[in-house]
């Protein structure tokens, strides 16, 4: 097949299968769900061969694209799929066309594969679900629109991606809709992304206009990069933060990471694809496309890393205190994006995608195992009632295990290797307080990855009758976990490191679309190289044996470990509190304005008109005028607007 | 034909509606035989479709008489002394409102069977009120646009109170003509100054007398554009003018809601675009200003207050006024740039806008006489789709309509200069989410009310309804060729837009 052809594949075989769910999913909805069980019925089994299919189609096409791009010449490794004009008006000309490239193509293996993988899984977990078919419509699109979102080679194609993937985590977050916590779960991620796409949108149009009088007025992103250099530094600066911003809402950077915690209210399954492996990294892909434009701004690249850094190191530290299973996980996500950003922002591009693309597959591989457990105690998620689950879960035990040392980052894990690679660049690129931060993060992560291993599989149970019951999960669920701890294990092998005998095929892979940036000389000097990852692992071995001893005694309790600390534990478990900083900053603002500015803007419109018609003798009984449907104060306020207009009239324009 | 005669074949439009209302007049109390109702909607809809299909046919294929303007194709023909004008324009404005009209027509007759009002003078009003929106699109001077502006008033006044036994609607015509009233005059008074300073209301004269305005009389000028501009702007609901419209939207039956939001909106814009760009541009950008202003207070007062709305009517209602501040967004730019970008941007979110909200409040009429909102994605999919991609587009989600629009009007805003005025819209646009968004939620996943009745939907209403969301995807996706199969929507809307500014610009 034609590497055109095969693109085509990619990207249309999960929208073929989410419009069939979608057909479905009207159909079930007057079919009888059974009442008791985790039943299949015969329309839900259809809809479950196809929802895995599409996802596996684009799997199989996008490793055959791989391959074949493998025995190509490097600077052969394109393809590209145009489907005409979106709209071409005034000077604003948007075509559909998908390209894949070394970078895009990684993105597609992850989406696909990892995706696939979730997909099989999620029949395991929704089986019984009234709105099955529905769900699975659903996670289809979310692929469909994350895979535009990679290919796109014009920005406002990218757009369209990106408000598509959100959209559609939306939904699925608020999944059970009847549920409160999970709708205001939804809302929240919904009000902290427009406060990002208000950064991508500005960012998008100042680049459109900056480009504008050099005659290249267009996001088309390859052009955007050839010309990144004619922009003043200032200007292409201001760009570069306002796309970021972007990333900060999708990739959960503080300030605006407080949506991905609550978000973990959704299905299991839908935390592992979106939470972790896909939609957000959309925010350190987007940076690494636009690698021109952030190289060409490098104040831009160093707010990147030191946000990255910030981000990793709170979020890790938070992590170590929760006491829900999924939140744990959900935490560690938001660190190590923020790792990934370091990264960028040290200028190892390369790097950052790499751990993006080891990272989906142990978070995920930690989420689903994580789901497998949560499954296996029927819905409990709180760590004070596991333990002692290691005999109960031959397979999920394990899993959960390799998922914890990867992202623990022990050697010879893929967390190992790509997180290895972050802090060598980090020192190398002269940036000593990254890598310490790197480093602490490091040692925080091993701690409450082997924490959470403890609680929830060594020891005696906590809850005796929970780990009674406890059971393996059936095939559909196993066969995912078994293959991503392959893909958690293996990873590695990609970019294992010279000096200790591999070969960095990884970067290489990328170097044709990182060519032109800072990625040279990363690895400067080979003993240094050593000493560092030396000491890294010292620090990643001691987090984790801590963490898991600490925790694996009898009775060990959830919260803080030392008596002394309980003050500053609560603090930190409690996010450092940014969340209500921010929720009264931000969150609350806007749901408030709401709620008092229209009584507030009616009083003021109303008693205007008021004060007018009858003077003070009113005022009293002014308040709460809303909207007064008294057809006298409309018009009142409209001769105010009047008045206002003639009077600018007036003074501006009698000169 | 006698050439004499041909070159008034371009007024065929216009001249088609006006007559069409006339002999609407005439049938109403004639027709006895058979079902009056029934001729009487055919005539309505036969002389709307001919009105779209003239327009259309005009503008692909030009007739003696038009004269082309410009190199994009787009062309004028002048009447009467230059008080009427047929343009790529007012061809535009007339295939748009008989449009209108004819995806209002099948739920306007399902709300005159329910309701006890007669069908005839439905008909003859809805007739007069497109009419009147095609005098609006050929006014070659500021009175003809006057006529043309009290015309659709005042047959909407009729329309709105037709339904006796609604409640709330004779509020609402009594309003809606008190305060009508007061814009009228003020309106009036706007022309006045306006004449007073240039001596002519003639567009084309108006142009030529404004660059050589002695500066003694350039006060006046501003004094008869700012009331000009108040009056303009309650026709289109702009803050702090709107306050009107959440009451009479409301009291109005739904589908009138529609074209009261729609047609009725969007001849006051091509009015507005009329006198202020192509009538006053020699002015110069004195008034981008107070454009600015207004399109700003619009989008501000409309969010704060559609987000407080309990009942989607009303929340539809504010929510059409912060599209009003959109549209004046673009209508600023229109006034601080010299290319035609600015007016094609407009033109475009004009249609988009129209075919965007006759879907979603078709929709809303159909929705909440079967059952409500919530999970109506369950109970009659295919019209729930139609719902959410009108709110999509409303929400200016992209590959739909709302999004090439909103993508224009912004782009435009900040290449004129309006940074700040284009920041406000893309937050507003942001937070209409926060209504837009819960009924796009309780229409996908809402729950069931308990006795799920089968929808009572006329054919006609479908195939309304499918055509207008239809039609917001395709202008949303633009020319999109897969396996050669093309859909030039957009490509056409842009063409038609484009030459609109031609037209327009001296």
């Amino acid at each position: 097949m034609s590497h055109v052809a095969l693109l085509a594949w990619i990207l249309f075989a999960p929208l073929a299968a989410a419009a069939l769910n979608g057909l479905l999913a009207l159909r079930s909805a007057r079919v009888p769900v059974p009442v008791e069980g985790h039943h299949l019925r015969p329309m839900d089994r259809l809809a479950a061969g196809i929802g895995v299919a599409g996802p596996l189609a684009a799997a199989v096409a996008a490793w055959s694209l791989g391959f074949a791009f493998l025995a190509r010449d490097r600077s052969l490794r394109l393809t590209e799929l145009d489907l005409g004009t979106w709209f071409s008006m005034g000077q604003a000309h948007v075509t559909w066309l998908f390209r894949v490239d070394p970078l895009s193509l990684v993105m597609v293996l992850v989406v696909t594969t990892v995706g696939t993988l979730i997909h099989l899984y999620s029949v395991g977990y929704m089986a019984g679900d009234a709105g099955f078919p529905r769900f699975l419509t659903w996670l289809n699109l979310f692929t469909f629109a994350m895979l535009v979102l990679v290919t796109a080679r014009d920005l406002v194609v990218l757009f369209l991606g990106w408000e598509g993937v959100g959209v559609c985590s939306y939904l699925l977050i608020g999944y059970w809709f009847s549920d409160a916590a999970k709708a205001a779960a939804g809302l929240k991620a919904f009000v902290v992304n427009r406060i990002g796409d208000l950064g991508l949108l500005l960012g998008m149009f100042l680049l459109f206009w900056s480009m504008a009088p050099g005659g290249q007025a267009s996001l088309d992103i390859d052009l955007l990069s050839a010309h990144v250099t004619k922009l003043s530094v200032p200007l292409a600066t201001a760009a570069a933060v306002l796309l970021f911003v972007g990333a900060m809402g999708k990739s959960a950077q503080v300030p605006l990471h407080i949506w991905l915690p609550d978000a973990m209210a959704g299905p299991t399954p839908v935390s592992a694809l979106i939470h972790a492996a896909t939609m957000v990294t959309a925010g350190v892909y987007m940076v690494a496309r636009m690698h021109p434009l952030y190289h060409h701004a490098p104040a831009a690249l160093a707010f990147i890393g030191s946000l990255g850094a910030l981000t990793a190191l709170v979020a890790a530290t938070v992590a170590c205190t929760q006491t829900n299973i999924k939140r744990v996980i959900a935490w560690s996500t938001v660190s190590q994006l923020g790792y990934m950003f370091m990264g960028l922002g040290a200028g190892a591009f390369s790097a950052g995608i790499y751990h993006l693309f080891t990272h989906a597959f142990f978070k995920a591989l930690f989420f689903l195992s994580a789901g497998a457990v949560i499954h296996a105690l029927h819905g409990e998620e709180e760590l004070g009632r596991m333990g002692g689950l290691w005999s109960k879960l031959r397979v999920t035990g394990p899993a959960f295990v390799l998922a914890a040392a990867a992202n623990a980052g022990l050697p010879p894990l893929s967390g190992f290797v790509s997180k290895d690679a972050i802090l060598v660049a980090t020192w190398n690129a002269h940036h000593p307080v990254w890598f310490a931060v790197g480093l602490l993060t490091a040692g925080l992560t091993a701690f409450y990855s082997f924490r959470l291993v403890a609680l929830v599989l060594a020891g005696p149970p906590r809850d005796a009758h929970l780990a009674e019951h406890a059971h393996e999960a059936g095939w559909a669920m196993t066969l995912p976990l078994v293959l991503l701890a392959v893909g958690a294990v293996g990873a590695g092998v990609l970019e294992w490191p010279h000096e200790l005998g591999g070969t960095l095929w990884f970067s290489a892979w990328l170097e044709p679309v990182f060519y032109p940036s800072l990625d040279h000389g990363v690895h400067a000097n080979a003993v240094v190289d050593i000493i560092l990852t030396v000491g890294s692992v010292a620090v990643v071995a001691t987090g984790a044996a801590i963490g898991f001893s600490l925790h694996a005694r009898d009775g060990a309790s959830t919260g803080a470990p030392l008596t002394g600390l309980q003050g500053l534990w609560a603090t930190v478990k409690r996010g450092w509190h940014v969340d209500e900083v921010l929720e009264r900053v931000v969150v609350r603002p806007v749901v408030f304005s709401s709620r008092a500015a229209a009584p507030f803007l009616d009083f003021l419109l109303g008693w205007g008109a008021r004060g007018f018609v009858q003077g003070l003798a009113l005022a009293g009984r002014g308040l709460a005028v809303a909207q007064s449907g008294l057809a006298r104060h409309y018009a009142m306020v409209m001769l105010g607007g009047l008045v206002a207009l003639v009077a600018w009239a007036v003074l501006s324009g009698g000169r | 034909m006698n050439t004499q005669l041909a070159t008034y074949l371009p007024l065929a439009p216009l001249a088609l509606l006006v007559l069409g209302a006339l002999l609407a007049l005439l049938l109403v109390p004639s027709v006895r035989h058979g079902d009056p109702d029934r001729t009487m909607a055919w005539h309505a809809g036969m002389v709307n479709l001919s009105a779209l299909v003239l327009s259309v046919t005009l503008w692909v294929r030009p007739v003696i008489g038009m004269e082309p303007v410009g190199a994009t194709g787009a062309f004028r023909a002048t009447y009467m002394g230059g008080a009427l004008v047929v343009d790529s324009l007012s061809l535009l404005l007339v295939a748009l409102a008989s449009a209108g009209a004819l995806l209002v027509l099948p739920g306007l007759m399902a709300a005159a069977d329910r309701g006890s009002f007669a069908h005839g003078e439905l008909h003859a009003l809805l007739l007069f009120a497109v009419a009147g929106s095609g005098v609006v699109a050929s006014a070659g001077d500021v009175f003809t646009g006057f006529l043309g502006l009290e015309i659709v008033a005042l047959s909407v006044y009729g329309l709105v109170g037709l339904d006796r036994s609604r409640p709330g609607a004779h509020e609402a015509v009594l309003k809606y003509l008190l305060l009508g009233a007061f814009a009228s005059a003020i309106l009036l008074l706007g022309m006045a100054f306006l004449f007073g300073a240039t001596g002519s209301l003639s567009l084309g004269r108006l142009q030529a007398a404004a660059v050589h305005l002695p500066p003694a009389r350039h006060g006046l000028v501003m004094l008869g554009l700012a009331a000009m501009v108040a009056g303009l702007a309650f026709k289109v609901a702009a803050a702090p003018f709107h306050m009107w419209s959440a009451d009479v939207y409301e009291g109005a039956v739904t589908p009138l809601t529609g074209f009261m939001a729609t047609v009725v909106k969007v001849t006051a814009f091509v009015f507005g675009l009329r006198l202020l760009v192509a009538g006053l541009a020699g002015v110069g950008t004195d008034w981008q200003p107070l454009l600015a202003a207004l399109a700003a207070a619009s989008m501000v007062v409309g969010n704060l207050m559609a987000m407080n709305q309990r009942k989607p009517k009303r929340m539809m209602a504010f929510s059409s006024v912060v599209h009003t501040g959109y549209m004046l967004v673009g209508l600023a730019a229109a006034a601080g740039s010299t290319g035609t970008d600015a007016v094609q941007a407009l033109v475009v979110y004009l249609v988009a806008y129209l075919l965007t909200n006759l879907a979603a409040f078709g929709c809303l009429d159909v929705l909440e006489r079967n059952g409500g909102l919530d999970g109506a994605m369950q109970r009659n999919p295919g019209l729930a789709t139609a719902f959410v991609v009108a709110l999509l587009s409303l929400v200016g989600f992209p590959m739909t309509a709302g999004f090439l629009g909103k993508y224009m009007v912004f782009s435009v805003a900040f290449g004129a200069g309006l940074g700040w005025l284009g920041v406000l819209a893309i937050l507003s646009s942001m937070v209409s989410l926060a209504y837009y968004m819960p009924l796009l939620f309780r229409v996908l996943s809402g729950a069931l009310p308990s006795p799920a009745a089968p929808p009572s939907l006329a054919t006609g209403e479908r195939v309304a309804l499918a055509v207008s969301s239809g039609l917001v995807l395709v202008l949303g996706a633009g020319i999109l060729a897969v396996a050669g199969w093309m859909v030039p929507g957009a490509h056409w809307v842009a063409q038609w837009a484009l030459q609109s500014g031609a037209v327009l610009l001296p």
